[in-house]
């Protein structure tokens, strides 16, 4: 409890990680109450209007089908932040319980985790990330299964570095001098002591996850049509961007700025719980 | 560094297999006769187990054969061949790019730690970070070939075509070194033997240039090799935008075209480079930093 006020008197002072934070909660505030702020439904087409300009009516303009982009945004925040949410659960699932078992193991078992990681590091992310979406056909869910099932690295490689020291403590000893289970030992005594870590990595793994996502969605195999996901509205913009530049142009910034929220954030929670590697 | 690529085939190999339902099918659509599926699966040998799958497939890959594309019946090796040049033009172009720009923003402003100019290049490299590749892409064709028109809006040939996709594909590596080089710069410049170069009466730009930075460099070298993956990455993204005729594209356009051995063929040649460029980290490291030995 302690540590945590600290970590929040020290964020703080971090002025950009208050703005990370800041621009989090307003995509969130955003996200839930899309139905009120948006103008329009995020699938209405009205094609006489089509390709118009940002105004009154249309704030940021309309799409080749007339579509309102504002609406089509403040309804996308919903999907981006949950398919950030859920990729970086997937993720932080995976690599969490792989560390703390290669960490606290150890010998042939963290071995052949540690030889895993170093083959799902050979690949660029996005392109086995590509593979796999592709194998399993396009979509957001497939999209969250493999950018899922890929990033979980960094996380097993930090969660087990810290095991490896938390585990040499003398109350682990004495934990397991009075007949604790490993399970019991990992989950309630060394959980809790690489928690920070996580959180950061967590954090930052947001941006990376929403820039991941988006990137697929761009290259058509993310969010279908009318799914009014940021990185497929943008891709369809791609085509007009000298008849109509608005379209391509706003979801790009939307992406832009969630990115930098969550990048912000993560690098004053990092320098917050880790004074060390403060620059 | 050979088990990681034995495993890096199983990975490749097992991509196939994680494809719901009968591969054939996907590859033959869906006007197939039930004739074509079986002749199909057993060209392929789709009926034995999948061991022997995998070691007949990786005995041909060890001799340089991918297997030939669906689509075009080509050789897959040669297809991606014929392509890799272009993407070699385009990723070297931008790592030279990020490198010219990243270290001396960074050690830049690691020396004058806490200016104005600290505050505007770090900010500028977390803009950087945060930029989706596809769309900085897109608006730097907005920006100088639509409205400027200083630059073709796409496809490969002289200098003009390969600046916008190597400043879009640079960007986010330059900015993440940038950052990295400053706070090297900034933990080495904090060592004792540095302070004792700038008591000897050292100019400034000796003490910088000539001790700290080699130092400073080290752990840069490891994250450029590291580096190398994102911009195999961000290529495929990159050559999409611009219509650049690289692997990249290629590897796209095989997707929507269902033509699994030319992704298969790609996604492990890229894999392997990768394991090349860690490998050649690792000797750029011991030869930057002599203590470093490797048995």
């Amino acid at each position: 409890m302690d540590q945590f006020r600290a970590v929040l008197r020290e964020l703080k002072q971090n002025k950009l990680a208050l703005l990370g934070a800041g621009i989090i909660v307003l995509i969130v505030l955003v996200a839930i109450f899309a139905p009120y702020i948006a103008p329009h439904h995020y699938a209405r087409q009205v094609l006489p209007d089509r390709f118009l300009p940002p105004s009154t009516e249309y704030p940021l303009g309309t799409d080749d089908i007339g579509r309102c982009i504002f609406s089509r945004m403040i309804y996308g925040s919903r999907l981006a932040l949950m398919v950030g949410v859920i990729i970086v659960g997937i993720q932080a699932t995976i690599g969490v319980t792989l560390g703390l078992i290669s960490g606290f193991y150890g010998r042939w078992i963290d071995s052949i985790l540690m030889r895993l990681v170093d083959i799902v590091i050979a690949f660029p992310a996005i392109v086995l990330a590509l593979a796999i979406a592709a194998t399993l056909g396009p979509g957001l869910v497939n999209v969250m299964i493999a950018l899922g099932i890929i990033g979980w690295t960094g996380y097993a490689r930090v969660v087990r570095g810290q095991v490896l020291s938390v585990k040499e403590n003398d109350y682990i000893e004495a934990i397991r001098a009075v007949g604790a289970s490993d399970i019991r030992i990992i989950f309630r005594h060394i959980l809790p002591n690489v928690v920070a870590p996580i959180i950061v990595m967590a954090t930052l793994g947001m941006a990376g996850a929403l820039l991941a996502a988006s990137a697929l969605s761009f290259l058509g195999l993310g969010a279908q049509p009318p799914e009014p996901c940021w990185g497929a509205i943008l891709a369809a913009g791609r085509g007009f961007l000298r008849r109509a530049w608005w379209i391509a142009t706003f979801p790009g910034i939307a992406i832009m700025i969630t990115i930098l929220g969550f990048n912000f954030l993560g690098d004053g929670l990092r320098d917050a719980l880790d004074p060390r590697l403060k620059t | 560094m050979v088990p990681i690529i034995l495993g890096v085939t199983i990975v490749v190999f097992s991509i196939m297999h994680l494809a719901p339902g009968d591969p054939t099918a996907i590859m033959l659509g869906d006007r197939a006769t039930l004739q074509d599926v079986v002749e199909l699966r057993d060209r392929l040998g789709l009926d034995d187990p999948i061991p022997i799958q995998y070691l007949r497939w990786l005995s041909r890959v060890v001799r340089g054969d991918f297997g030939r594309s669906i689509h075009t019946r080509q050789p897959v090796l040669d297809m991606i061949l014929q392509r890799l040049p272009a993407t070699a033009e385009l990723t070297f172009t931008a790592l030279i790019l990020s490198w010219l720009i990243a270290l001396p923003v960074g050690i830049f402003s690691a020396v004058k730690r806490n200016s104005i100019a600290d505050h505007a290049s770090m900010a500028g490299a977390l803009f950087g970070v945060s930029m989706p590749v596809f769309w900085q892409g897109l608006m730097m064709i907005l920006l100088f070939s639509f409205i400027l028109g200083w630059t073709p809006i796409s496809g490969r040939g002289n200098i003009n075509h390969l600046i916008l996709p190597a400043i879009t594909l640079g960007t986010s590596g330059a900015a993440l070194l940038a950052r990295l080089t400053r706070s090297s710069m900034l933990e080495t410049i904090r060592q004792d033997y540095i302070t004792t170069a700038r008591s000897k009466g050292l100019v400034e730009r000796i003490v910088i240039v000539k001790h700290a930075l080699k130092n400073a460099l080290i752990p840069v070298v490891t994250i450029m090799a590291l580096q190398l993956p994102v911009l195999f990455g961000g290529a495929v993204i990159t050559e999409t935008v611009f219509a650049w005729p690289g692997m990249g594209r290629l590897m796209i356009a095989s997707i929507f075209n269902h033509d699994f051995p030319v992704v298969q063929g790609i996604v492990l040649i890229i894999a392997i480079l990768v394991i090349l460029a860690n490998l050649l980290a690792d000797i750029l490291y011991t030869f930057l930093d002599p203590r470093i030995r490797y048995d």
